[in-house]
């Protein structure tokens, strides 16, 4: 129990300035934004807060192995507990991470509806289905997406610290090289229509089984790992 | 406790660090653990301490498997040279840890050693020298209490005055409360005295596995004419040979305890530090 | 490197000391000729011009001498010479530490040259 307690102490201490930081920029971002379209009334302004705590969650998670691992390890941890409190981590990361945005919308759309300012809008994964559904419903959804892009981050810190630059990239190659040829072959109009079918409720629960199924096999990618990564 | 390593392989792509190693090692006891570099030192501890898998055969402590095994690590506590503890993180943080990582950490000797090596809690790992980062990873391995403590070029950076507080507070805590310490080093000089065993791991093998002052005993250097050296060499393995002013040198490793010498050759025991450099400049074909 | 210097006499001390023994010993015959400096350096590992006080000291007091461009050489007379040498510091050097231990143990005169009567 106290391994797990010192696990996810260790990993709170390694992210919390990366959490500061980023909520920081993030907060004047979007309040820029909010005194532009003030300033500005003709100019259309969208907000884009989840999609940059998608992105920094992504590039975060995917130095997470070469952060932790060794430091756990060595102090103790097996490798199972260590997915496990690396998992817990991030789960509570996008916990985190989404009560933020969700203060944030509810600033935003508070001084939208008390400037008036029109010109702004304050996009969230909730218009996908319903605009008038609740921030709470927002928040779950935030969530779980955060949740899911930092699982996919963490298998991508696995397969570059198990198969070093050379397997990493080649992974990444492969994935880009499927994402184009999903153009020509038009993969991503039934997804987006697909995607688009659902209702918040789906989403959530799709999200979360992604999540779960990449931490899966990034249990099994690291059963056996070694603190000496492949790079070396 | 016991540590029992059988036909213990390591293997990186083509190179085989390790080779089929078997030894025992009981403790408590200070152990030294030597061999120049690439020897399989870091390789041997980093298994020990359930880092990295074996290619073949096992480790086990008191007869448990080391590797993946997280309630027996929670008695070894492994020391590194470097990146030990998390950057962004203050010293009093990093108690704190140790204290959740370690059932046996003592906090009061912790608080203590802290004065000792005059190191301040709320500094962070990442603004301080490579000597104090150093000190700080002595004071966790002496205060975790673990019955294992491991400590792996423990003094990067840390100046003859650090380095002698630790052999004394090594010393100190090891007559308090005996345990299982393994030591390191390439400053044989300065550490060999601590060992009661020594170990000294050459090309992915155990070349030397005795107590210290079997060692002292058993491995000598004479001096004297050739025909009256190879007479007493007899069937004895040899480190090393040279001469100088017609004068025949040869470093000696003896199975038991050596028989008299004759009088006329002069006969000294060799230092530890001077036995690894012999050993680094000989290829083990000549040895074995 | 195959021996090592000791830390309490000065080092060109021990140099002139390794080679008196060398040739009391008769591993350096007269006219031999010796290692050179360098050589003296990278065995004992010290700087060269410590090994050359040592030599120096030597070739002062005739025990070797120096050809030019050829190297040093061990004297005709340098084992008479140092024979000579030893014995007359053998008394301060070997008896006086035995007879004040000798007194210290309350042996007495008679029980110690009985003593070195036996061993020979």
């Amino acid at each position: 129990m106290n391994q797990i307690k010192g696990g996810l102490y260790t990993l709170f201490l390694s992210y919390k300035r990366d959490f500061y930081i980023f909520t920081a920029i993030n907060t004047m971002f979007l309040f820029l934004s909010l005194i532009m379209g003030m300033l500005f009334p003709d100019i259309t302004i969208m907000t884009i807060g989840i999609v940059m705590v998608l992105i920094f969650t992504f590039i975060i998670s995917m130095k997470l192995l070469d952060r932790s691992l060794a430091i756990l390890l060595r102090y103790g941890l097996n490798r199972s507990r260590y997915i496990a409190v690396t998992g817990g981590f991030m789960l509570l990361w996008s916990l985190a991470n989404a009560a933020v945005l969700f203060i944030i919308n509810a600033l935003l759309l508070f001084f939208t509806k008390q400037f008036d300012v029109t010109s702004v809008t304050v996009p969230r994964l909730t218009m996908l289905y319903d605009n008038s559904l609740s921030l709470v419903v927002n928040y779950v959804m935030d969530a779980s997406a955060i949740f899911m892009l930092a699982m996919a981050g963490m298998l991508t810190s696995v397969i570059f610290y198990r198969f070093g630059s050379i397997g990493g990239y080649s992974f990444f190659g492969v994935i880009l090289a499927l994402l184009f040829i999903g153009v020509p072959l038009k993969w991503y109009g039934p997804l987006v229509d697909g995607l688009l079918s659902w209702n918040a409720a789906l989403f959530v629960v799709a999200m979360l089984a992604i999540a779960v199924a990449v931490l899966a096999i990034v249990w099994l990618l690291t059963r056996r790992v070694s603190t000496v990564s492949a790079n070396v | 406790m016991n540590i029992k390593v059988s036909q213990l392989t390591k293997q990186y792509r083509n190179r085989k660090v390790l080779d089929e190693v078997s030894f025992n090692l009981q403790g408590p006891a200070i152990i030294g653990f030597l061999g120049h570099n690439g020897a399989g030192k870091t390789s041997f501890l980093n298994m020990l301490a359930g880092l990295v898998a074996p290619s073949s055969g096992t480790i086990e402590v008191e007869g448990e498997p080391v590797f993946n095994n997280g309630e027996l690590m929670k008695q070894v506590c492994f020391i590194a040279e470097t990146g030990n503890f998390p950057l962004h993180v203050s010293i009093g943080q990093v108690l704190t840890l140790n204290k959740l990582f370690f059932p046996n950490w003592n906090e009061e000797l912790a608080e203590e050693l802290l004065e000792q090596f005059s190191l301040r809690k709320k500094d962070k790992i990442k603004n301080m020298s490579k000597g104090m980062v150093s000190a700080l990873g002595i004071i966790t391995g002496l205060a975790s209490g673990a019955p294992i403590t491991i400590f792996d070029e423990p003094y990067i950076g840390m100046d003859a005055s650090g380095r002698q507080l630790f052999y004394e507070l090594l010393v100190e805590q090891h007559a308090l409360e005996p345990r299982t310490f393994i030591l390191s080093t390439h400053l044989i000089d300065e550490a060999s005295n601590l060992f009661e065993d020594v170990l000294i791991m050459h090309e992915g093998k155990v070349l030397v596995h005795q107590p210290y002052e079997d060692i002292q005993t058993n491995i000598v250097k004479a001096k004297g004419r050739q025909e009256e050296l190879e007479a007493y060499i007899g069937s004895s393995k040899v480190i090393h040979r040279s001469k100088f002013m017609n004068e025949h040198t040869a470093v000696i490793m003896h199975e038991n305890v050596p028989a008299a010498a004759p009088a006329s050759l002069k006969l000294e025991s060799i230092k530890l530090q001077e036995l690894m450099v012999l050993l680094s400049k000989n290829k083990r074909r000549e040895i074995g | 490197m195959n021996i090592i210097l000791e830390g309490d006499k000065p080092i060109f001390q021990q140099i002139k000391e390794q080679i008196e023994d060398a040739i009391i010993d008769g591993f350096l015959m007269a006219e031999e000729r010796i290692p050179s400096i360098n050589e003296f350096a990278k065995e004992y590992q010290i700087n060269p011009a410590t090994a050359n006080k040592g030599v120096n000291e030597l070739v002062d007091r005739g025990i070797i001498y120096k050809k030019r461009g050829v190297g040093m050489f061990v004297s005709s007379d340098a084992r008479k010479i140092l024979i000579e040498e030893r014995k007359q510091s053998f008394e301060s050097s070997y008896l006086n530490p035995l007879i004040s231990e000798a007194e210290r143990l309350g042996i007495t005169l008679e029980e110690l040259i009985d003593m070195i009567g036996r061993k020979k």
